[in-house]
């Protein structure tokens, strides 16, 4: 059976994650072997350590899921520029023509509106040398082989980020983890701590994502929310009802053609 | 500075079949599996800039084959009808035919090469006969030869762009015959065009040869500034007649010492400069250009080279299989990534994909992939 290839850049670790999970439901797994990965995506793999000439800096290298019908890279990048600088390195080491489908999966952040991130992102994509027929509104899906398309959390119309929607979905699966972080959070006395100590608290989305912290904290001590967001309940049941759920998951099996 | 060839269209050579090299710059990288076809875009290129010149086609063919193996005079014909397309449908009883097309963009003057081989037998003229009997007194006189015929059409533009129209031009081989051009091909539509394949450095007649040219150059203060990155010991250098012409290097420590007694990596390095001080407004073709240098000194010899080829509007290309050939090349002149681009190639039929310098390096740099 030819498997259909995908490929999606997202902007972190807690993305791939997420997206992973949203993959489960599909019967599609991650791929921890490179024996076991389709050679299509082996030109992806880097050959050369340390990369960028930095000793600490994490190899760049995709996360694969497959399934039976299913090949899927997900690649984590940072910053506009260089989300459309790995769309480019990757289209031009790969055999792009053979993608059945790619796209981006961003958060809109708190500062900003879906449609004023995606319209830098397609700024963005204008001003690179990829020619590619562009979507005109996020979470619309353009062409058919490739198909592209661009999905900004948490839902294509309101500012915010992942952390919206793991909240909503710690409502729904861990009431009282949810209610026990805010009091934490809304306890801490900012007067005993030093500015630079609260930098990264005091940004837009600071608070929200403390408490996603403080909730993967008890589930995952002194692990890596990834970690939580792949081992845990934060997507279970009926955490995958909610519309915001409903709206990514919707998106990625029209992108993906996920049955 | 207009670089000679900027865009390259070999639309039939070998087994090279519709590729397209937009794009082209002042260092060009060829990378890819074996039997890719980066070797024959380099013998298609060394044709393109001597069109006209029946010599560079002969020996083209003839680069491939080993340093000092015995070969017969339909072999070397046949070389000749290698570089043209083969298909499994040619009868091996037929006269074969077939031909090679190539354009080009950029400040040469010839954009259009059309070369058609056509395989022939029959009985040729009398002087030819004469020089086929001087040569091989044992042959039978009345036996049918097998020979060739050569026609060569190219299309120039002069400076100015005007056109100069079809320039053609006709020859005829014949097995075991000697084949000689009386004129000499120094005409507006030949660039100078020299290939180190990797074992030049191997055949001293070669060194010997571009020795004398650099020093009657007088190029050879630049060229010793290139060895001594390898050896800064060395002195310089001499032909010596002792027992028979040889290429001498002035050594600190062992004095005179004959050039075979040094290292590959020497002797190639020093090939390759040798060679660059002869082929100035030329293209200069190194088939894998990491052979024998150390990965030690790959930085230095490359930002010479890059130097070099700047400096004397030469154009290069190069194939290789080394990454850190590759990385070498990028980090020679990180601020010139304009002068550098390598094509990928794949399966033969499929295009060569493009990598721009600024895109190698981050391919390299920033993800670490393997862009051969």
């Amino acid at each position: 059976m030819v498997k259909r290839i995908s490929y999606l850049i997202v902007e972190g670790p807690q993305d791939i994650a997420f997206v992973a999970r949203i993959l489960k439901t599909f019967a599609i797994k991650v791929v921890n072997k490179k024996s076991s990965l389709d050679p299509f995506w082996n030109n992806l793999i880097p050959k050369t350590f340390p990369v960028d000439d930095d000793l600490l800096k994490r190899v760049p290298i995709p996360a694969f899921f497959e399934s039976d019908a299913h090949s899927i890279a997900i690649h984590a990048a940072q910053g506009l520029p260089r989300l459309v600088k790995t769309l480019e390195e990757t289209r031009a080491i790969l055999d792009f023509e053979k993608i059945s489908s790619y796209g981006f999966l961003l958060d809109a952040d708190d500062t900003q509106t879906p449609v004023q991130r995606f319209n830098n992102l397609l700024s963005e994509l204008q001003k690179s040398p990829i020619n590619i027929p562009l979507s005109a509104n996020p979470g619309e899906i353009v062409g058919s082989a490739p198909s592209f398309g661009v999905f900004i959390l948490p839902d294509n119309q309101n500012p915010g980020t992942l952390e919206d929607i793991l909240l909503q979905a710690a409502q729904v699966n861990y009431s009282q983890l949810f209610m026990a972080a805010g009091t934490f959070i809304q306890s801490v006395d900012k007067n005993q701590l030093v500015p630079k100590d609260i930098v990264e608290f005091n940004k837009p989305s600071g608070d929200k994502k403390a408490r996603v912290s403080s909730i993967s904290s008890i589930l995952k001590p002194g692990r890596a929310i990834q970690n939580s967001i792949q081992d845990n309940r934060w997507l279970d049941g009926e955490a995958m009802n909610l519309p915001v759920m409903q709206s990514v998951s919707v998106f990625l099996q029209q992108l993906l053609d996920l049955k | 500075m207009q670089i000679h060839l900027e865009s390259l269209s070999i639309d039939s050579f070998r087994g090279l079949k519709n590729l397209e090299l937009d794009g082209l710059s002042r260092v060009n990288l060829f990378v890819g599996p074996n039997n890719s076809g980066k070797t024959s875009v380099l013998e298609a290129i060394s044709t393109y800039c001597r069109p006209l010149d029946p010599l560079e086609w002969l020996n083209t063919s003839r680069r491939r084959e080993a340093i000092g193996g015995e070969i017969t005079p339909i072999a070397r014909l046949n070389a000749l009808r290698w570089l043209f397309p083969q298909t499994r449908e040619q009868h091996p009883n037929d006269l074969y035919h077939g031909q090679v097309q190539m354009q080009a963009k950029g400040g040469f003057a010839v954009k259009s090469v059309l070369a058609k081989y056509q395989e022939i037998r029959g009985i040729p003229d009398e002087d030819t006969l004469k020089r086929i009997q001087q040569r091989m007194p044992s042959r039978e006189p009345d036996l049918t030869y097998q020979g060739a015929e050569l026609q060569i059409n190219i299309n120039a533009e002069q400076k100015d762009l005007s056109p100069v129209g079809n320039i053609q031009a006709n020859f005829v081989f014949w097995e075991s015959a000697p084949f000689f051009d009386r004129q000499r091909r120094s005409d507006p539509y030949s660039l100078s065009v020299r290939t180190i394949t990797p074992v030049s450095h191997r055949t001293e007649r070669s060194q010997i040869d571009r020795f004398s040219e650099a020093t009657l150059n007088r190029d050879m203060e630049n060229i010793l500034d290139l060895i001594r990155l390898f050896d800064p010991d060395i002195l310089g250098m001499q032909i010596l007649g002792v027992g028979g012409i040889s290429l001498f290097v002035d050594h600190k420590k062992t004095g005179l010492t004959p050039l075979s007694a040094f290292g590959d990596g020497v002797r190639r390095v020093i090939m390759i400069a040798l060679t660059l001080s002869n082929i100035k407004e030329g293209v200069l073709l190194i088939d894998e250009i990491e052979t024998a240098i150390h990965i030690s000194v790959l930085n230095d010899v490359y930002r010479w080279l890059f130097d070099a080829c700047k400096k004397n509007n030469i154009q290069l290309f190069a194939t290789t299989h080394s990454l850190e050939a590759v990385d070498a090349l990028i980090k020679a002149h990180p601020a010139a990534y304009d002068d550098l681009v390598a094509y990928r190639f794949g399966q033969p039929g499929e295009s060569a994909k493009r990598y721009g310098g600024e895109l190698l390096n981050r391919l390299r740099s920033e993800r670490g992939l393997d862009v051969r």
